[in-house]
């Protein structure tokens, strides 16, 4: 019987600030992301009191004058994240690194106690990382997230063909990992309430509604297991960087500052995953919200910080308006192909001092940290700098296959 | 006032310490008000850790002091009640209804009040984007080692 896990860690990013300060420990904790604005996690007795991912800081402080709020510092989450899939890796060869705080394990045929391995993998992640996971065993990727997430925290769930329906009926169409919100009330509508009452339609009635994906979901709830437990992340399609400006600008130097601070990030991750890109987009956002996108089509693939440099220039100059306050930006790279698949050029679309500076940079880079060595047209936005922590985002934490 | 209230933890003194100065303990923490009548914080300077009472109280218009600006400091307007820079140990501190963590500590002046006593004012500076977008404060504590 081939079995798959799904461990899933309560509360992130609190429980990664627990370990690190333990007074937090029964606190009602939220870390905040969105420059200080928005809850992106809370700990179970912040949700108690009512506080909610998305929520505004300052809307959250009116629930109670017992919550306390965290910075987000997603380089120390990524640190304790790596640490746990060392852990995954003493229980199963392949380990899908799914998100930050989630792993799939395939457990291959397994014949020994699985109720043994399921609290040998939770009191292990506990013992050497400090944080606590709720793990799920099933037939499938889907039910076993599904098991993961039934008795948070600290949950331990297997689910076998012998309780396979009794489970099923016990979980709400909702908790089915795949079914969005509007599926959800599609399925509603037509008397689809629990994941049993899906599996009880006929699968080409379910293809019809949901299409190939619903059908996957009909297999995978039915004990089929469809989707592979993935060992090496998948070829991205496109890859980007970007984020707030922190406050408003019309002031071109500062938008520009952005923009290398952002490509920076950007070439850093390319090198670090062997990547290149052959179209580069950006996009900036004004106060009101309104979306102003360029696009530009490299000559050839490339990573070179310059070459990039060169074509979101133009972009930049096509869009730029200085008398729009803009709050935001994004450069989104698409058309990748992995650099040790590239097919050799005669031609050469950069020039050679521009390769070399490249490639120091790229070697300084990576030894000493992604700005160690930056443009000097980002001297504007230098404060931003200064903050270590605004410069890691959770993109920036690349092995997992959900960014 | 920037911040009206400061926690930190208990464990760098004995229970008798923090009995006699009547401080409020919560658990393993201490909490401060900037308007309790015994506003005590754990001050780290020259090698040692004490209590030391919060603001400095003027004779002159018998107003007391909590916090002084950087700007000030710097300017020279604190020469004559400075003493030395210190560092106030806290676990989180509150400004306009936000409990903010405070990972190492708070910057502040060692100040010798009217009767010789050593008090301790928070040195205050204009507010980071995230800071003021997260407490609506235009100012903030001088923190040590963190940036917010």
């Amino acid at each position: 019987m081939r079995l798959v896990a799904h461990i899933d860690a309560d509360s992130f990013y609190v429980s990664c600030e627990r370990v690190r300060s333990p007074w937090l420990n029964s606190k009602a904790v939220c870390v905040l992301g969105n420059q200080g604005a928005i809850i992106i996690a809370r700990s179970y007795e912040a949700k108690k009191l009512g506080a909610k991912v998305g929520m505004p800081v300052w809307e959250a402080k009116k629930l109670s004058s017992e919550i306390f709020f965290i910075k987000r510092d997603f380089a120390w989450y990524g640190i304790l994240s790596d640490a746990m899939q060392k852990i995954f890796s003493e229980f199963s060869d392949t380990i899908e690194y799914y998100s930050i705080d989630e792993s799939f394990l395939d457990l291959g045929n397994f014949f020994g106690d699985i109720n043994y391995l399921t609290a040998e993998i939770q009191s292990s992640v506990l013992k050497k990382t400090g944080l606590p996971v709720s793990v799920g065993i099933s037939l499938s990727k889907t039910l076993a997230k599904m098991a993961s997430d039934k008795e948070k925290p600290l949950g331990k769930k297997v689910v076998l063909k012998n309780d396979l329906f009794g489970f099923l009926k016990s979980c709400d169409v909702s908790e089915v990992s795949g079914i969005g919100f509007s599926s959800q009330k599609r399925l509603e509508n037509l008397g689809i309430k629990t994941a049993f009452d899906f599996i009880s339609k006929d699968r080409t009635f379910i293809k019809n509604l949901l299409h190939r994906p619903g059908e996957c979901l009909w297999y995978e709830l039915k004990g089929h297991s469809i989707l592979p437990v993935r060992g090496e992340r998948p070829q991205r399609k496109g890859i980007s960087r970007g984020g707030s400006l922190y406050g408003m600008s019309s002031n071109r130097n500062i938008v520009y500052a952005f923009l290398l601070r952002n490509l920076e990030k950007m070439v850093f991750a390319m090198n670090e995953q062997g990547i290149e890109l052959k179209k580069i987009s950006l996009v900036l956002i004004d106060s009101n919200g309104r979306f102003f996108k360029s696009s530009s089509v490299l000559m050839d693939y490339s990573s070179s910080y310059f070459l990039l440099l060169e074509a979101l220039k133009l972009c930049f100059f096509k869009i730029f308006n200085n008398n729009i306050s803009y709050k935001a930006l994004h450069i989104v790279g698409e058309d990748i192909i992995n650099s040790s698949l590239k097919q050799l050029n005669l031609f050469s679309f950069e020039e050679e001092k521009f390769k070399k500076m490249s490639k120091i940079k790229n070697s300084i880079c990576k030894k000493f940290g992604v700005f160690s060595i930056r443009d000097a047209s980002t001297a504007y936005i230098n404060e931003v700098f200064k903050d270590d922590a605004s410069n890691f985002e959770i993109s920036d934490s690349s092995k997992k296959f959900c960014f | 006032m920037c911040i009206l209230a400061v926690r930190f933890l208990k464990f760098d003194f004995s229970d008798q310490d923090l009995f006699k100065k009547n401080l409020k303990i919560l658990g393993e923490e201490v909490l401060i008000r900037v308007n309790d009548k015994n506003a005590y914080l754990s001050v780290y300077y020259d090698g040692k850790i004490e209590l030391v009472e919060w603001g400095i109280q003027f004779p002159k218009n018998n107003k007391k002091i909590f916090f002084c600006k950087k700007e000030s400091l710097i300017s020279g307007k604190w020469a004559f009640v400075f003493k030395k820079n210190v560092q106030v140990n806290a676990s989180f501190a509150l400004s306009r209804g936000v409990w903010f963590q405070v990972r190492q500590g708070l910057s502040a002046v060692m100040m010798k009040n009217i009767n010789g006593e050593k008090c301790v004012c928070i040195i205050t500076e204009p507010s980071t984007h995230y800071f003021e977008i997260m407490t609506g404060s235009k100012r903030m504590p001088v923190l040590i080692n963190q940036i917010l």
